[in-house]
């Protein structure tokens, strides 16, 4: 799913759009705690929305290691403008929505998204 | 071959560093990416580093030394702090126990599953602490490279 049908989905902006814009996104992982989400078993042929109220720079630190191409900040959290250059600086796309995180993995889910790989 | 080593890499990481957490994680995937170009390498290297890290800067009264040793074919991470130790090891290695503080989880880290994430993706895992500190030594080897 293109970045553009998800934000039409989950009525989002688009923070910080330097990035892999035209990505075809096919899993996501939703968390507020970084450390489940480095947890996550990535695959390059699956890339991957993370979706999360952290706000902070540790969720980009986060993206930019498991090479994670968008990010979707929920509850329409303000994002600081150094998280943001951190994001532009590793082409980590930030996305944001009013939804809450059950709303929005549940419309995506709807929409075709499918759960990445996880395990504890 | 395997065993000559290309460079060190030497990082201070300060007790309570909330902020800057997963910083020298990046750095090192910036540093190593020209030596090994698999991306799924350098991901499982990448969460081992970070969650190292993390722990130094949740667990530790005065922070500690990470020491990154790049072989041919492989990544050595030593961690060396001055305590205040892991009272049980088992506890600490068992997914979601925790002894993060409040301001650690607030932030997103400190869920209890980092020894266990650096375990899972090392080759080599070995760990050993006492009230006087920790050393944590994992190797990630990249199997590509002979």
């Amino acid at each position: 799913m293109k970045i553009k049908d998800i934000c039409s989905i989950l009525k989002a902006e688009l923070l910080q759009d330097k990035g892999r814009i035209d990505v075809d996104i096919r899993t996501a992982f939703a968390a507020d705690l970084m450390s489940d989400t480095l947890f996550i078993i990535m695959r390059d042929e699956d890339p991957l929305l993370l979706i999360t109220g952290v706000t902070n720079l540790s969720v980009v630190r986060t993206a930019a290691i498991l090479d994670i191409p968008a990010v979707m900040i929920i509850r329409g959290k303000q994002v600081a403008e150094e998280a943001l250059e951190l994001a532009k600086q590793n082409e980590i796309l930030i996305l944001r929505t009013n939804y809450i995180m059950f709303e929005a993995c549940g419309l995506l889910y709807k929409a075709g998204i499918k759960a990445v790989s996880w395990e504890m | 071959m395997g065993n000559v080593v290309i460079k060190t890499l030497k990082y201070s990481i300060g007790a309570s560093s909330y902020d800057t957490v997963g910083s020298k994680a990046m750095q090192v995937k910036k540093a190593l990416r020209d030596y090994f170009p698999s991306k799924d390498y350098m991901r499982r290297l990448g969460v081992c580093v970070f969650e190292a890290e993390a722990n130094m800067a949740i667990h530790t009264t005065s922070g500690g030394e990470l020491s990154i040793v790049i072989y041919t074919n492989r990544v050595k991470v030593v961690a060396v702090d001055s305590g205040p130790g892991i009272r049980d090891i088992d506890k600490a290695l068992t997914p979601g126990f925790t002894t993060a503080p409040e301001m650690a989880l607030q932030l997103g880290f400190g869920g209890g599953v980092g020894l266990n994430n650096i375990k899972r993706f090392a080759d080599c895992f070995w760990l050993e602490s006492t009230k006087c500190g920790t050393t944590l030594i994992f190797e990630v080897w990249n199997d590509d490279i002979t």
